[in-house]
């Protein structure tokens, strides 16, 4: 009998918005997967490109990084930052064989705990269609 | 007596990882030799998924010893590709960084690597003991390098992996003080390299028997040729007999249906010959003496005085391959007449270094005279300009089948009966070092060039036994 | 007391080993401090018999013999280098990691066009094996020092030789390449990502402002910014900077934040990662191997 995969999937949420917002989703006790370890930074700019890769080349499977709306950034301008370093990450993933799905950027504000559910439940079911990381264990095979 | 190996591991005095293994049979006499090669990276394969205008840096990385050579095929190929005549000003460039290499890299191989076995008595130290036994020639020598490297950098951007050559050209102009301290130091050296010149022929002079004696293998030769003139930039390619008749001049463009490489299942490096002498009779042989065999004339004037005395002394074609050393002397003039004759162009320090291209899909070959012989690039990108396959043909890779030859005849010639003593083995390598392999280059594609190799030690004990 | 140097590339180009003799005259004087005990380029020993002081390692490891020679040199030295930008994180043949090695080997047996193999052998007699992946020398032995650099420049390695001769560590620039660079920064902003050669390529002014991809604000300096000077872009080859250790990761970051960040007509970030053709090969040329995820990689396979 195959055991059925379970993702793990690193968040890294800002603190204005989308810890805040992830917070929301908890009082609320709106329901989302366990699967997700959320880890708190000040802004989404504070995520280094070397944080994803990390993660993933740690084993997991995706990673999830919430920051506030564009114009709404804490300090002005480090979500849009952000937005064109994963850009770029994602295509640089995606040249290294991985699937680029498996990082995805979302703005959700402090207020919005129901999709701050939506996106983690979505975006772990995306990432069991896709499998596991195949980054152990796959060293170049002849 | 038992079966026998003896090796020589590693190769000194040349470039790149080298191994050369001899069997002997039961009476001790050779029953057969290899040489061998090492080093590994694929080039052809992670070029692919590259940026075409990108390439003429990656490929230098094939070798630091002439990765100008590359340079240049890649630029020219990538012409080709783009459709962009290059720019005459960065011809110019293009060619007076290529002299530049010639410069350096025929110094390095006469003085510091193979040199030493004709020109000191401590040969093992090499360019140590030029430098004990024969301080001043060291230095000219040494100032001689600097300026070939000097000029690398001075049209390249760096004396080692330049980086100036784009498709359509160069991207910087030179200053007309640049190419005046060239000019200069070009000046600086000429008494110098006649000095150096006439030391070297002395000291291959002085083993003229071993010269003369050593190694000969009359084999196919084939070079660029411009017209009858000797040439190590543009050209057709010539490929002559044995006997010095021309079996065939073609196009460049056209090398695929002229050149096919052999593949031996013990070996990583392939062996290309001349399709319609077959294999193996129409293996050739590429560099220094190949050139001046197709050659029919060198178009600068104290080079092509050398060439006549040196073909009326010795041959047409001439097939001791000890004489590639003294060949390489010639060209060692050729560069510096050429270099001369750059600088003095008016052309050389003007503004149009390059013509602009366009992205597009395209085939390109770019082929030039590197100093171990011919190098051909091929690139073929799909219409975003990403290179979707490469193929690259390097001297030192045509050599192979007669670099294998040659250790095999001096090995049976030098090894009878079992006496082997350690001036035999030396006289192996020398004739190695005269084809001055570039063995980086040879193996860019394959797996190491690996020919059997059987190993007994130094001290000859037994490392490992190949029995045949 | 002369210092014991041995000197050798694995699976190199020999453009280290170039380097040295690059010192030209100042080799020469150097040589009085120096006792060359096993340089195959250079002198005939065939191995390394007694321990060294220092052992000048270039190239990378491309198969199990490399290995087994990296393993048995840097045993015999006190202090080990990785001379060049091959042996410090893989180089420039680390590319090959975006393939694997059985397409790497076809490609050259089988596929290429001059290749004339009916009987489609794949030479593997008496050969050593090619490692699947390249991995930097760190990996294999211990690393004393990096001298990266592709080849380090002749300034570099006289001060390395400098160092160890007066027994003091090899150190190296803590800047990056921007800072030794004389073309003209005015406003670090990009709207376009040119490749290289299209447009106008004007002299004096910033390649990265042009629109030129340049790896000059994510690689150590060093090199005196040779390639610049001539108007090409750096690619990389000094490696990451001081604390870096994934040189791509900290491109993106430098890309992204000169990427038009405050234009109100707003370029799309995603039309300008469409312009940017092989990221890979440019953001990691010279350092696959020792980035975090340092091959490609396929998905589709299950645990």
């Amino acid at each position: 009998m195959p055991e059925t995969f379970e993702p793990y999937v690193v968040g890294f949420l800002c603190n204005w918005c989308g810890y805040a917002g992830a917070d929301l989703a908890g009082t609320s006790r709106i329901q989302y997967p366990p699967n997700l370890r959320a880890i708190r930074l000040m802004c989404s700019g504070r995520v280094d490109p070397t944080f994803i890769l990390t993660a993933l080349k740690r084993g997991a499977d995706g990673v999830l990084v919430v920051g506030c709306h564009p114009g709404d950034c804490h300090y002005i301008n480090g979500n849009l930052r952000t937005e064109r370093r994963i850009v770029f990450l994602k295509k640089m993933l995606s040249d290294l064989g991985l699937d680029y799905r498996r990082v995805r950027l979302e703005w959700i504000s402090a207020g919005e705990g129901e999709k701050f559910a939506t996106v983690v439940k979505e975006f772990v079911e995306e990432i069991r269609e896709l499998g596991p990381n195949p980054i152990e264990g796959n060293a170049n095979e002849t | 007596m038992k079966h026998r190996t003896i090796t020589i591991d590693p190769v000194t005095r040349v470039e790149g990882r080298g191994k050369i293994t001899i069997w002997l049979d039961g009476r001790g006499d050779v029953k057969d030799a290899h040489f061998s090669v090492f080093d590994l990276r694929m080039f052809e394969k992670f070029l692919e998924g590259r940026p075409v205008e990108e390439a003429p840096q990656i490929v230098t990385r094939i070798c630091g010893i002439c990765p100008v050579s590359h340079h240049l095929a890649s630029a020219k190929a990538c012409d080709m590709l783009f459709d962009v005549e290059p720019a005459e000003t960065g011809s110019l460039i293009r060619e007076l960084m290529h002299m530049g290499q010639y410069i350096h890299n025929h110094s390095l191989h006469f003085f510091f690597l193979a040199g030493p076995d004709f020109l000191v008595k401590g040969r093992e130290q090499g360019l140590l003991a030029l430098i004990r036994e024969k301080p001043e020639l060291a230095e000219k020598a040494i100032q001689l390098r600097k300026v070939g490297q000097e000029i690398v950098e001075k049209t390249g951007g760096r004396a080692i992996h330049p980086v100036t050559a784009l498709p359509g050209g160069v991207t910087k102009k030179m200053s007309k003080k640049e190419v005046d301290e060239i000019a200069a130091d070009l000046s600086s050296v000429e008494k110098d390299l006649r000095e150096l010149v006439n030391a070297c022929k002395e000291g291959l002079l002085d083993k003229k028997e071993l010269m003369l004696e050593l190694d000969s293998q009359r084999s196919y030769y084939s070079a660029l040729l411009n017209n009858g003139d000797f040439d190590l930039y543009n050209g057709k390619i010539r490929i002559i007999k044995p006997d010095g008749q021309i079996a065939e001049e073609f196009n460049p463009n056209n090398y695929q249906t002229q050149i096919g490489e052999h593949v031996e299942p013990w070996t990583y490096l392939k062996f290309p010959f001349y399709k319609k002498a077959e294999w193996p009779d129409g293996a050739y042989r590429v560099g220094p003496l190949a050139r001046l065999n197709v050659a029919e004339r060198i178009p600068t004037p104290e080079a092509n005085r050398e060439f006549t005395e040196f073909k009326d002394e010795f041959g047409k074609p001439v097939h001791n391959t000890l004489l590639y050393n003294w060949a390489r002397l010639i060209e060692l003039y050729y560069a510096l007449e050429r270099a001369k004759e750059i600088v003095e162009h008016e052309k050389t320090a003007a503004n149009d270094v390059r013509h602009s291209f366009k992205i597009k899909k395209g085939e390109g070959i770019g082929v030039i005279e590197a100093p171990r012989g011919t190098l051909i690039h091929h690139y073929v990108a799909n219409d975003e300009g990403i290179i979707e396959r490469a193929n690259l043909i390097a001297a030192t890779t045509q050599n192979n089948m007669h670099i294998n030859q040659s250790v095999r005849d001096v090995a049976k010639r030098r090894i009878k009966s079992g006496r082997i003593d350690e001036r035999v083995l030396n006289d192996i390598e020398v004739v190695v070092r005269a084809y001055d392999p570039c063995l980086s280059c040879s193996t860019h594609m394959s797996g190491q060039t690996n020919l059997e190799v059987e190993i007994l030690n130094e001290h000859g004990e037994h490392l490992k036994a190949l029995t045949n | 007391m002369k210092l014991r140097i041995a000197v050798e590339g694995l699976g190199a180009c020999a453009g280290c080993e170039i380097a040295i003799l690059d010192l030209h005259e100042e080799l020469v004087s150097l040589l009085q401090d120096l006792e060359i005990d096993y340089a195959p380029i250079l002198i005939d020993r065939k191995s390394l018999k007694e321990n060294v002081d220092v052992l000048l390692l270039s190239g990378s490891v491309r198969n199990e013999h490399d290995a087994e020679e990296a393993v048995r040199l840097s045993e015999k030295a006190k202090i080990t280098i990785a001379l060049g930008s091959c042996a410090s994180f893989g180089g420039i043949p680390g590319l090959a990691n975006l393939y694997a090695t059985r397409e790497l080997l076809e490609r050259v047996y089988l596929t290429t066009e001059s290749t004339d193999n009916k009987e489609k052998i794949l030479p593997s007699e008496e050969v050593p094996p090619i490692e699947k992946i390249i991995k930097p020398l760190k990996d294999w032995v211990k690393i004393t020092y990096d001298l990266p650099g592709c080849p380090p420049q002749p300034k570099l390695i006289k001060e390395m030789f400098q160092m160890l001769l007066n027994g003091k560590p090899v150190t190296l620039s803590k800047k990056t390449v921007c800072d030794e660079c004389d073309l003209k920064r005015e406003e670090k902003k990009i709207t376009r990502i040119l490749r290289w050669g299209e447009g106008e390529l004007e002299s004096g002014r910033c390649l990265l402002e042009q629109g030129y991809f340049c790896a000059g604000p994510a690689t150590r300096a060093g090199c005196e910014a040779k390639c610049l000077a001539v108007l090409m872009p750096c690619r990389g080859c000094m490696g990451p900077p001081e604390n870096v250790t994934d040189q791509g990761a900290k491109m993106v970051s430098a890309i992204a934040s000169v990427a038009a960040i405050d234009e109100k007509s707003g370029v799309d970030p995603e039309q300008l990662a469409t312009m940017f053709k092989d990221v890979v090969g440019s953001l990691y040329r010279f350092t696959l191997p020792s980035s975090i995820i340092s091959r490609r990689v396929s998905e589709g396979k299950k645990r």
